[in-house]
């Protein structure tokens, strides 16, 4: 079967969803998108029952290689300290993700010429400024204007209540002078859009029942729908195609009944995080691109950076309540965000504040922290950590290296014979530097807030979410894959939209500058659409 | 013999009102999730050790005796003493009865949520006196 469409989308995600919407406001343009999973109704959601936190574990697992749904493609992460985290289905790593919102900073699109490392953006944080408050406004922002880690915000909704946990950090960092803010977050602080507002409930990162958390199926896939977008769900994208000419003709792709089909159209938008982009391009082998679409540099799938994580967690003799609340999202400190002189490394660092963990997550990691006992003193130990605790997570800047890289995998293949990935990745010193440095740093705030220092390591295994840099965007085609505006260098009518495309990793969470990315892109397609492709 | 090895695992709290594991359909919570063998692993485990220590069986020992073996047990195996210890917790802290006594807040199908209080936001006013910290760039 052969369909045709103007504009193909490959991937629903944040990235996707943000193109669709931008995209459709030219409504004689018909657009499809191709998502290879299926459609998440929130009434599903495991935080309906009583056992949700098993869930975790199991079906809602982050883990591909455990959750194993039919979308999954293997990835085989063994060779990496971190495993990677994704979610493949309508909405994309939006439905379990904790919906951190930050921006990066303007520093972080000029690590080169500030820093002498690395390589400066194409763009810059002013040519993204109206894109970060178009973003916001779509999907819902929750925080505070006037932070000063940041420049200033047009507007946000409320936000997320600190709680008696989040009271007591605030004063230990106010009693240290450095800088905390209450977190940006995608969530719904009050009634918006015909969405419900936040009431508490805690586990964002298994899917929102309530629909609070702006995951994009629920901020701007309703909007582009209605706008016209077409989503083919369950219909995997296998292959981009190439004509005579060298421009794309569309892709090759599975349906839910299983047939390999067409769809042809003038342009084709990328957009299947860092991961699943190069896992397409490098699947779509031709007589022009015979290492895979867009590689004829090497660079597709090169430069994978993952954001190590280091974790700390502090107990404090109060009952703080702590497990109440949105679990991701309480305070963020950027004081060592930027290079500083007196650091034996480059860069910097984001502490988020993580509230107490639920009581399945407060047994396991207790005992096998040697907090908690078995046997007589098990609830008496239990009692003291439940509901006391809070976490601190340093998000490091990664930066780029040609070695950590995605490679395809034709020995672990998917349900429809497609190869796998294989991860090779490994931390830079400088990394390193950094989360040791910011182990040190949260020790220091867990002091200042008299709590106990009961866990610290670096890195976190399965932290895998932030999927950066490989297909990264630059001036010269030699270095780089795609040019500012997302278009490949090599072929004028292929976009790639999403977090692939990042120079440097920032130490923010991306989705924010993403999809800010995303919408510039397609600002830009929209106002040169018929010089894009000669056959429009 | 599986509600003794979980009563010793997590045992009753009369001061705290935490009831036992034993409490726990754990022959349901086993088929669910597909741990039979790792079940039955761990009671062979237990047995042999019971027997080669004690010259009795487990349930036959005393409670001292049983966490002995159970902490032998750990020290042979103790990746089948992880994953089984991990499924106790989960059945347990996912039980209803368990978290009604805990202070998980509102239980789900969450009709409420949970009532956090308002913040002062005055709480910032530090962090705002000490200005701007990020590093201003010249873009052009």
């Amino acid at each position: 079967m052969t369909d045709v469409a103007d504009i193909i989308i490959i991937g629903s995600g944040a990235s996707g969803a943000a193109a669709a919407w931008s995209l459709s406001q030219d409504k004689s343009l018909r657009i499809v998108c191709f998502e290879q999973g299926s459609i998440s109704n929130p009434s599903d959601y495991p935080t309906k029952s009583s056992d949700w936190e098993l869930s975790r574990y199991d079906k809602s697992s982050f883990d591909p290689n455990i959750r194993k749904n039919l979308a999954d493609y293997p990835i085989d992460d063994s060779e990496s300290p971190i495993s990677i985290a994704n979610f493949n289905g309508y909405g994309g790593s939006t439905i379990l993700y904790s919906a951190h919102f930050p921006r990066f900073h303007p520093s972080d699109f000029r690590v080169k010429t500030l820093d002498n490392i690395a390589d400066d953006w194409p763009i810059n944080y002013s040519q993204l400024n109206t894109y970060f408050n178009e973003n916001e406004k779509m999907m819902g922002i929750a925080g505070l204007v006037g932070d000063t880690a940041n420049p200033e915000y047009n507007s946000l909704l409320p936000p997320v209540p600190l709680g008696d946990m989040g009271q007591e950090m605030a004063k230990a960092f106010n009693k240290m002078n450095w800088h905390w803010w209450p977190s940006y977050s995608a969530i719904n602080t009050d009634k918006r859009n015909n969405r419900a507002n936040c009431i508490n409930l805690g586990p964002c990162n298994i899917g929102c029942s309530q629909g609070a958390k702006g995951s994009v199926d629920v901020t701007y896939w309703p909007l582009a729908r209605l706008n016209g977008v077409e989503v083919y769900t369950e219909s995997r994208v296998y292959e981009i195609t190439l004509d005579s000419k060298g421009l794309s003709d569309g892709v090759l792709y599975i349906d839910k009944s299983g047939n390999e089909c067409q769809c042809k159209a003038k342009i084709v938008i990328v957009a299947c995080s860092g991961i699943g982009t190069p896992r397409l391009l490098l699947n779509s082998k031709s007589s022009a691109f015979p290492d895979g679409l867009l590689n004829d540099n090497g660079l597709v799938g090169k430069n994978l950076m993952l954001h190590p994580l280091a974790y700390v967690e502090g107990v404090f003799e109060k009952d703080l309540k702590s497990s109440i609340g949105p679990h991701g999202c309480c305070i963020l400190s950027q004081e060592f965000y930027e290079t500083r002189p007196e650091n034996d490394f480059l860069r910097g660092y984001t502490m988020q504040i993580l509230r107490g963990a639920p009581p399945i997550e407060t047994a396991t990691s207790g005992y096998f922290m040697r907090q908690l006992s078995i046997g007589k003193n098990h609830h008496k130990d239990f009692e003291k950590l439940f509901n006391h605790t809070a976490g601190i997570a340093v998000i490091s800047e990664d930066l780029p290296e040609l070695h950590n890289r995605v490679e395809l995998d034709f020995e672990n293949k998917d349900p429809f014979g497609l190869p796998g990935v294989k991860i090779y990745y490994e931390m830079g010193d400088n990394t390193k530097k950094i989360l040791k440095h910011g182990i040190k740093m949260s020790k220091e705030i867990f002091s200042a807030a008299g709590a106990k220092v009961n866990a610290s390591f670096a890195p976190v295994k399965n932290t895998g979410w932030h999927l950066m840099g490989t297909a990264r965007m630059g001036k010269d085609p030699k270095t780089s894959v795609v040019n500012k505006y997302g278009q490949a260098h090599q072929v004028k009518n292929i976009f790639i939209v999403d977090s692939s495309v990042f120079v440097t990793s920032g130490a923010a969470n991306p989705v924010a500058t993403a999809q800010a990315i995303t919408l510039f892109a397609c600002n830009y397609i929209r106002d040169n659409i018929s010089n894009i492709s000669n056959r429009l | 013999m599986i509600k003794i090895v979980l009563n010793t695992l997590i045992p009753g709290d009369k001061k705290l009102n935490m009831p036992p594991a034993s409490i726990l359909d754990f022959n349901d919570y086993q088929i669910k999730h597909g741990i039979e063998k790792v079940v039955i692993d761990l009671l062979f485990e237990l047995t042999k050790i019971s027997n080669d220590q004690f010259s009795k069986n487990f349930n036959e020992i005393d409670k001292d005796q049983r966490m002995k073996v159970l902490n032998m047990c750990k020290l042979q195996d103790i990746k089948l003493f992880s994953l089984f210890l991990k499924h106790v917790f989960k059945a347990y802290y996912s039980d209803k009865r368990v978290l009604s006594i805990l202070k998980v807040g509102s239980s789900p199908p969450f009709p409420d949520g949970n009532i956090i209080e308002e913040d002062d936001w005055t709480i910032l006013l530090p962090v705002y006196e000490r200005g701007s910290i990020y590093r201003v760039i010249d873009e052009d």
